[in-house]
């Protein structure tokens, strides 16, 4: 068994976790704070991913990337930047597509809060930075933890997008997923099965570990 | 003086409910804003502190301006020195009260932090985190956080509500102490005639988003009923009602009295 498509898997589901959870962080608080009109909107585009066809966003990116269109020729032209069937660009539209799993666990928390707790810190002239890190992300730790979770098992889980933006490049774009598909195609039954038992097994003690930290089992067997 | 004159129309969805005051709070005293459920109260000291925006309106403070929509001034909430003790008095679960008090400053100033910790009789309690306090002991955290900004004013919404009469009796003690002794200026809202007769230098009744009475707090005794007079009922009998009006306690007949709902502690009005 080839272990390369498993390494680039963690390697894509590891950098897109960090990714999202920065790009999250100043979301969710703008989401969480906000008046503005266009909020909404914004909480659409968040949540899409959640219902529009992995293969939808992906040829959409596909489209909007290449060379062909005016931002995809100024990437690649003018910045040496290529992000179809690239690592880079498969990084991007897994940011995109795991946007939701991030975003609403941490959300949901952020607002679960008391509004007490920023208006204090406010009142006694601390930065939003200061309130944040200091105050409201230590207060919701169990929903971080989700976020950061779920966006790395779903990454692990990516087929779809991947296939549109990354299409089959080995050591480049060929993910564990992408790799069990191409085993299947050819009939090589028992490399399909490795993966997809390692891929199961993964994302089986990757969710339970979160319910057992969530729900405060292993501090009641540590006592 | 602290003088403000303050409009906002909060909404939500169909509801909404206005706020149109005018009033004056005395400096370096204790201002209770007095009033029922839902008059407003929490909604002005919100104003004030400039957590809510208003739609128009001023406020001055001996002529410093702190808002002012026609000429668009408005100072930003942390330069107002001011400390706010919410309802829920707003603890930081994460940090142990130690730490809830150290966050205030960069450079917490040891011997009131020391002093605080004395008066507010704190401790036994430092390395104890506020979910694991009683109702009674985060009140006196939040107090101790709130003295510790050394602020020029304290804001305190009903922060005795959730506590039982021999505590309250104590905090409102503290609050009178802690005042004389840092001299900041105290706006608290209470519904309790007894804690306002207690505390308050100044009162301001607000009903319905709208200022009825200020003034001395024994204006809230007063009446312009013919034949009626306003009192707070201290204890209750089988027939009777013992009544405090004015400073005198008199035992009088249920049957004198106008409201039906006399709890101890509120305020009734009686027909003679």
């Amino acid at each position: 068994m080839d272990f390369e498509p498993l390494l680039l898997t963690f390697k894509l589901a590891c950098i897109t976790t960090i990714l999202l959870f920065c790009i999250a962080i100043p979301l969710c608080y703008w989401l969480v704070h906000t008046r503005s009109k266009i909020k909404p909107f914004i909480e659409t585009l968040v949540s899409m991913p959640l219902v529009l066809p992995p293969t939808v966003l992906g040829f959409y990116f596909l489209v909007f990337l290449s060379p062909n269109t005016a931002f995809g020729n100024w990437l690649e032209n003018i910045l040496g930047i290529k992000l179809v069937f690239s690592f880079v660009g498969l990084v991007i539209a897994s940011i995109m597509y795991s946007l939701p799993f991030m975003v609403h666990p941490i959300q949901s928390g952020l607002a679960a809060l008391p509004k007490s707790y920023t208006e204090t810190a406010r009142l006694m002239g601390k930065s939003t930075w200061m309130i944040l890190t200091k105050v409201l992300l230590p207060n919701i730790k169990p929903a971080i933890l989700t976020g950061l979770v779920l966006t790395f098992a779903h990454t692990i889980g990516e087929f779809g997008v991947v296939l549109m933006i990354g299409g089959n490049i080995p050591g480049k774009t060929k993910v564990a997923s992408i790799a069990i598909y191409d085993e299947v195609e050819t009939l090589n039954y028992t490399a399909a099965n490795q993966y997809s038992l390692i891929l199961l097994s993964i994302s089986f003690l990757i969710l339970l570990s979160v319910y057992l930290i969530n729900g405060g089992y292993l501090k009641r067997t540590i006592r | 003086m602290m003088y403000c004159n303050l409009q906002k129309t909060y909404r939500s969805g169909k509801r909404s409910f206005s706020i149109d005051i005018e009033a004056s709070f005395k400096l370096n005293t204790i201002n209770v804003l007095y009033g029922n459920s839902g008059a407003g109260k929490t909604s002005l000291l919100r104003l004030l502190s400039g957590l809510d925006k208003v739609d128009s309106g001023l406020i001055i403070i001996n002529n410093n301006e702190w808002l002012n929509t026609k000429n668009k001034t408005f100072l930003p909430v942390h330069q107002r020195e001011i400390a706010y003790v919410f309802q829920d008095y707003g603890l930081f679960p994460n940090m142990t009260v130690l730490e809830n008090l150290e966050f205030v400053k960069k450079k917490i100033n040891k011997v009131l932090l020391n002093e605080v910790i004395d008066v507010l009789e704190l401790t036994q309690l430092l390395n104890t985190k506020p979910n694991n306090l009683s109702g009674g002991q985060q009140q006196r955290v939040a107090l101790a956080r709130a003295i510790l900004q050394e602020p020029q004013f304290l804001f305190l919404d009903e922060p005795l509500t959730a506590i039982d009469e021999t505590l309250r009796y104590k905090l409102q003690s503290y609050i009178l102490t802690l005042q004389q002794k840092y001299q900041f200026t105290v706006i608290m809202v209470s519904h309790n005639l007894q804690e306002v007769l207690k505390v308050a230098s100044h009162v301001c009744a607000i009903d319905n988003g709208k200022v009825t009475k200020q003034g001395d707090p024994k204006i809230l005794l007063s009446n312009n009923k013919e034949n009626v007079l306003t009192g707070i009922v201290l204890a209750m009998y089988e027939r009777e009602v013992n009544v405090l009006i004015g400073t005198q306690q008199i035992t009088i007949p249920k049957t004198y009295i106008l409201s039906q709902n006399y709890i101890i502690g509120t305020v009734i009005e009686i027909k003679f």
